[in-house]
């Protein structure tokens, strides 16, 4: 390529957070100019290399990088992000960092705001500049300012007004505005900008950003809808386990590659040899259309389910359970997939309505919903799947005891029975031996014990309840390989032994089709599509960055 | 339960520990008064500090709101002595009980409506509850004068209305528990010699009854937290999100937690106006909210973990520091000023001594621990 | 929340104006029922009202700060106390006298804003509660510096203000020197125009600004390179000298100092006063400082005696007054929880 000097390069960047490596020597390159989008499912690696880039403390608390980082072919290190912005870089980040009773204008100028002078600056100048404080804001050239930044995008937004005020669309320009309106800035990165647009206002941003980069700025664009890359940018890479799989020109690439390359070319080999959609599938699967399933009644019935969970909203899914089946969720993050389940057991308010087995189920009743052979093993391990600081043996039995009295010494107490402490015990040494758990008995801690065996833990206490319906999230996450095999093992036996129906919500699209007979995708806090998990990894890709909200926003 | 022995806790007692030497050397104190001194605040404070225990369990964090129960307790005794006065009660154990009876259901009342409100104002349960206390005593000096009491031994006597600031227990249930099963002094038991004070009257150094009640409300509580429903309420505040989907129900169990303590504060002032001997109305009640608070967390606990056991020694620390301080800095001051005026002056410091401890060790609780969850 | 649904605003504009409006309504129709004369409800209301009203400027910093209610108050007006006792001691009088005493609690109230400051840094999303612990605990070491350190330590000498012993001050004193030191209507308004002219002046400085975006959202201005610890240090800062102040002014209006005990209710009133006026937890204006002291104080002087008549019993004027005062503080603290919950869930 016959281009100027990039503005930033990365070279072979590597990162690992304890045992976990998450870039694998990432390599990418920046001109000043262009549009360049960054794109990778969700653990790929993005937002750990843009916090690298940007110096966010995160990294050097967990160890630092390996790699070079070289702006205008200088290498840098930018430790904080504020060194970052001094080399150039700004960064509009996913949530908006922006005041909510300030008005744009303030926003824009925030800690930057020109200063009067004036008697007090001359004051201030005379004691070294200590007093600047006292200094009074020049609110006419803040305002002045701000509004040039704004035309430099070339939006309309009344900078006067206050952005509680303002809809989300403008917000973003407003963040965006601040962050060109330093004057070095020549690198404008973007998290995800387009995640809470409505689909004109994203429009509005792209035009934007594509007269941004007409004006000579280069912007790296981090997202996972492949649309936008197509309208938008000039070149991408394509980021999946921390390793580049593929960059070039979006001209010359095709949607469809690209998706494949998202989701990884493991997809393609046949997921389902030894796996139970293998041995049963076709049982379950009624053929080419998977949500049209029959011979299995129906379990668990979801009808315009809404959750307000921060950032993993739920608008309006609908679903259905089968009695017996292994089913899926899968999506992207900040798509809903994680809401679903907190919605149903009250950990988010929740709206919409849930039958079980043909009767209806209050939202938000987590007693009720156990009594009733639902159980939850949330994605939040150590905050809400387990007492952290409690003994293995009342974490494994707190469910049972609670709501299936089971555990007590003198049930005809109620709630004043006692517990009785060597049932809890036997039940406790009864799973650590059949989930193999590395402790030190039933009166260990979880709190000293690995990742793995805490999340053998919790299912224990979900476990013991002998659910009907089992909804477990992100039951392998940050856990080691054999732990992980374990679990999934141990799932797949209960399903095929005693018919107990698993949902499983899991951000990774190949353990889904290892053991799920069909998988949901949700997209936007819809059910996108149901596909079976033989599904080829194209249809996965289209659906995983596909679908955007056609409604405004609430 | 674990009792985490910290810096702080070290210091005070090793102070405790000085004092205490201090008073036994002494020619001019009577160490055994003292001691006997020490049990009795320790017993009649006890119970207050054990109320703190449930709210801090289940994460509700200190109940500065406990004049609540103050009040509902106090309410229980004039009432208990009203009602007595009009023949419908016999005096002694069953107007100590009907007392008792009333405090504890008033309490929970009392304790189910501030429960209630506590619910609504998540992240402000410490100020929100300091105002109810406030408010609450204010509104019941209101009542206390317009109430319809007739008894000639509770009222003014001057306007027919209003019960008087402090009503003495003689003649009701002065004492009824501090003495119980005890029948008599021991004759011809010499006193230590040079006493300062003669006993006011033949009592006994250790009183028993008092003691053995605040053990028991200790034991009850205790062996509550060991039940389903206790486990529950310490899931509930040990960790919110996972008593939640474990099936605890976190709301009910805040509820029972604010009822219990507010209950048990009310049962509490019972037993501490029966050892006073003395019923003080209006502003009164207020007194007894911080000390509570600065016992329990002299005892270790913190604004996230609280034993019954914490509570216990918390109650045993604070008294015994209180008690001994002042004798002991005034029996110092005499000695050695030697007739000096000025130095008469730090006989004032056990006062101020007692206000820093007290609010430093609660100010020392609420910035540790870090910051609270602001989103 | 997005910003499709927004409630219409012009309600929102109307609402700060609610609680003003209805406690006038009472004071007026607790007015029309008492019997107080309407023109010794004038001079009562002017009295309270100026001596007043510099405390309750004190509080207004710290709410735009982010720091809540600043019960903490307490400790300024002990610093206050200290001034003053300092320049009566001295028998300083008169303008220049005033002006002395003013100095003085700037200084002494700058230096115990510090460590008020620095304590309620460390109590995140307690400040309130910390702040009026804190009020109890340095009541503590103000009476070790009046009692005990007070003539061998502290340079006192009067002997019209230290105990017969020679250390320690007296409980009740009057202030015969700096009583009245305010030499007339025209300096008072001379001295409230001055303090809004000051604060208004802070707010419009860059500190002003930075006390907004701490307040607003410590977080955002804390990414921004805006040092926020420093900066609510700052706010704890001038608001304890200017409550040092208020309590001087208060005091000289007064001229009787109760040393030990006068501080006790000064941050609950100022607290309700400004509360009455239509501020919050998180809003608060030099206007509703004003406003609130003046319904404030005509609340207290119009309700309470006819709530007194009404129940036919004066003694419960003392109770009323607190229960007030209690109330009006307990309800804003709900109504805040109670929108702070329902705006994060």
């Amino acid at each position: 390529m016959t281009s100027p000097l990039p503005v930033v390069e990365l070279r072979r960047i590597r990162k690992r957070f304890d045992q976990n490596e998450v870039l694998r020597g990432a390599s990418l390159s920046l001109f000043p100019g262009e549009i360049h989008a960054l794109i990778g499912e969700n653990g790929a690696g993005k937002s750990t290399l843009m916090n690298i880039l940007f110096g966010m403390p995160v990294i050097h608390r967990t160890g630092g990088y390996e790699g070079e980082i070289r702006i205008d072919g200088q290498p840098a290190e930018p430790r904080t992000p504020e060194q970052a912005r001094a080399l150039g870089l700004g960064m509009v980040h996913q949530e908006f960092q922006l005041i909510e009773g300030f008005t744009a204008a303030e926003n824009i100028k925030l800690n930057r705001e020109p200063l009067r002078g004036g008697l007090m600056g001359r004051l201030s100048s005379l004691c070294g500049g200590r007093l600047s404080r006292l200094e009074t804001l020049d609110r006419r050239r803040l305002r002045g300012e701000a509004r040039a930044a704004l035309t430099r995008l070339g939006v309309e937004v009344p900078e006067n007004r206050v952005i509680g005020e303002l809809p989300v669309g403008h917000r973003q320009f407003v963040e965006i505005a601040r962050e060109i309106d330093r004057r070095q800035v020549r690198a404008l990165i973007l998290d995800e900008p387009t995640a809470v647009l409505t689909e004109s206002a994203a429009e509005l941003l792209l035009r934007t950003l594509r007269a941004l980069a007409r004006s000579g700025a280069a912007v790296l664009l981090i997202t996972h809808r492949l649309e936008e890359v197509k309208a938008v940018a000039d070149r991408f890479t394509v980021l999946r386990d921390g390793e580049v799989v593929l960059s070039g020109s979006v001209a010359a690439t095709s949607l469809e590659t690209m998706a494949e390359a998202m989701c990884g070319r493991s997809l393609r080999a046949d997921p389902r040899s030894g796996s139970a959609a293998a041995e049963d599938g076709a049982a379950i699967q009624g053929g080419s259309n998977p949500s049209a399933q029959t011979g299995r009644p129906l379990l668990l019935k979801l009808e315009n389910l809404q959750v307000d969970m921060p950032g993993e909203a739920v608008r309006g899914a609908d679903l259905e359970v089968r009695a017996g089946e292994i089913l899926g969720i899968g999506g992207l993050a900040g798509q809903g997939k994680a809401g679903i389940a907190g919605g149903l057991f009250g950990l988010y308010p929740a709206r919409g309505r849930a039958w079980l087995e043909g009767a209806p189920l209050p939202l938000g009743r987590p007693r009720e919903a156990l009594r009733r052979g639902l159980a939850f093993l949330p994605e939040d391990r150590r905050g809400t799947g387990l007492w952290l600081e409690e003994t293995l043996a009342l974490n494994m039995a707190s469910s049972a005891m609670l709501v299936q009295g089971r555990f007590l010494r003198w049930p005809l107490l109620g709630p004043l029975s006692g517990l009785d402490r060597k049932a809890l015990s036997r039940h406790a040494r009864r799973w650590i031996e059949e989930l193999d758990i590395r402790c030190e008995g039933p009166q260990d801690r979880p709190i000293r014990l690995s990742g793995g065996n805490q999340q053998k833990v919790a299912l224990a206490r979900v476990l013991a309840l002998d659910p009907k319906l089992l909804f477990i999230a992100e039951p392998t996450r940050g856990i080691d390989i054999g732990a992980k095999e374990r679990i999934l093992r141990l799932l797949r036996d209960r399903n095929r032994e005693k018919g107990t129906t698993v949902v499983m919500v899991s951000s990774e699209l190949e353990e889904l089709r290892q053991l799920c007979h069909r998988i949901a995708i949700i997209s936007a806090g819809q059910v996108a599509g149901i596909l079976p998990a033989g599904a080829s990894p194209k249809e996965f890709g289209l659906l995983l960055g596909g679908k955007r909200r056609k409604e405004p926003d609430r | 339960m674990r009792m985490p022995l910290q810096v702080p806790q070290i210091i005070l007692a090793a102070l405790i520990a000085a004092f205490w030497g201090l008073a036994a050397a002494s020619p001019n104190l009577d160490f055994r008064q003292l001691a006997g001194d020490g049990l009795l605040r320790i017993g009649m404070n006890g119970i207050f500090v054990l109320a703190l225990v449930p709210p801090l369990r289940a994460g509700l964090g200190i109940n500065f709101g406990l004049p609540l129960g103050f009040i509902a307790g106090l309410a229980g005794v004039v009432t208990a002595m009203e009602l007595r006065q009009r023949g419908w009660s016999a005096g002694g154990w069953p107007e100590f009980t009907l007392a008792a009876a009333l405090a504890v259901t008033a309490g929970a009342a009392l304790g189910y409506g501030y429960a209630r409100l506590l619910e609504r104002v998540q992240g402000q349960e410490l100020m929100v509850g300091f105002y109810v206390g406030l408010a609450a005593v204010a509104a019941m000096s209101i009542v206390w004068l317009i109430a319809p009491y007739r008894s000639p031994e509770l009222i003014y006597p001057i306007g027919g209305q209003g019960l008087k600031q402090t009503i003495p227990l003689e003649g009701h249930f002065e004492k009824i528990l501090d003495h119980w099963g005890w029948t008599g002094w021991p004759e011809g038991e010499p006193l230590a010699p040079g006493a300062a004070r003669a006993p006011a009257e033949a009592r006994p150094l250790v009183p028993a009854g008092l003691l053995g009640c605040w053990l028991a409300a200790g034991l009850a509580l205790a062996g509550f937290l060991r039940t389903r429903a206790g486990i529950a309420l310490s899931m509930a505040g040990g960790n919110p999100r996972f008593a939640h989907i474990a099936g605890a129900g976190v709301p009910p169990m805040r509820r029972l937690a604010v009822v219990l303590s507010t209950a048990l504060a009310a049962f509490g002032m019972v037993v501490f106006v029966q050892s006073l001997g003395l019923v003080q109305l209006y502003k009164a009640p207020l007194g007894n909210t911080l000390p509570a608070v600065a016992a329990i967390l002299i005892g270790g606990a913190t604004l996230k973990r609280a034993t019954v056991l914490q509570a216990l020694v918390g109650a045993i620390f604070f008294q015994l520091l209180l008690v001994v301080s002042p004798p002991v800095i005034n029996d110092l001051v005499q000695r050695y000023s030697a007739g000096r005026e000025s130095l008469r002056a730090l006989e004032n410091l056990p006062d101020i001594l007692r206000v820093l401890i007290l609010n430093g060790f609660i100010l020392y609780a609420l910035t540790r621990g870090g910051p609270e969850e602001e989103r | 929340m997005s910003a499709g649904n927004r409630p219409p605003f012009r309600l929102d504009r109307l609402e700060p104006l609610l609680v003003p409006a209805v406690v006038f309504s009472i004071s007026m129709i607790a007015f029309s029922f008492g019997k107080t004369p309407f023109s010794r409800l004038i001079v009562n209301l002017e009295q309270q009202f100026s001596r007043n009203v510099f405390l309750v400027l004190a509080l207004i910093i710290p709410v735009v700060a982010g720091l809540g209610l600043n019960f903490a108050v307490v400790v300024g007006a002990m610093a206050g106390q200290l001034a003053i006792l300092t320049a009566e001691d001295r028998g300083w009088s008169g303008g220049s006298g005033l002006l002395g005493a003013l100095g003085l609690a700037v200084a002494l109230g700058g230096l115990a804003g510090l460590p008020t400051g620095a304590l309620l840094n460390r109590a995140r999303g307690r400040e309130m509660i910390c702040g009026l612990i804190f009020g109890y605990f340095a009541s503590g070491v103000y009476q070790f510096l009046l009692l005990i350190l007070a003539g061998p330590v502290l340079p006192f000498s009067s002997q019209r203000l230290l105990l017969p012993s020679g250390v320690g001050l007296r409980s009740t004193l009057d202030l015969k020197s700096m009583g009245q030191a305010v030499p007339g209507l025209w300096a008072y308004l001379l001295l409230l125009g001055l303090a809004v002219l000051l604060l208004s002046w802070l707010f419009r400085t860059k500190l002003g600004q930075d006390w907004r975006a701490v307040g607003l959202n410590r977080h955002v201005a804390a990414v921004a390179g805006i040092a926020v610890e420093r900066t609510r240090l700052l706010a704890m800062v001038f608001s304890t000298v200017l409550g040092a102040a208020g309590q001087v002014l208060y005091l000289q209006d007064f001229s009787t100092l109760n040393t030990y005990t006068q501080h006790d209710q000064v941050g609950f009133y100022a607290v309700a006063a400004l509360l009455v006026g239509g501020a919050t937890v998180q809003r608060a204006t030099v206007l509703h400082a004003v406003l609130g002291t003046a319904l404030f104080h005509l609340l207290i002087l119009t309700a309470v005696p006819a709530m007194a008549q009404l129940v036919g019993n004066s003694q419960i004027e003392e109770y009323c007054r607190e229960l007030f005062v209690f109330l009006i503080i307990g309800v804003s603290l709900v109504v805040h929880a109670w929108r702070a919950g329902r705006q994060s869930t």
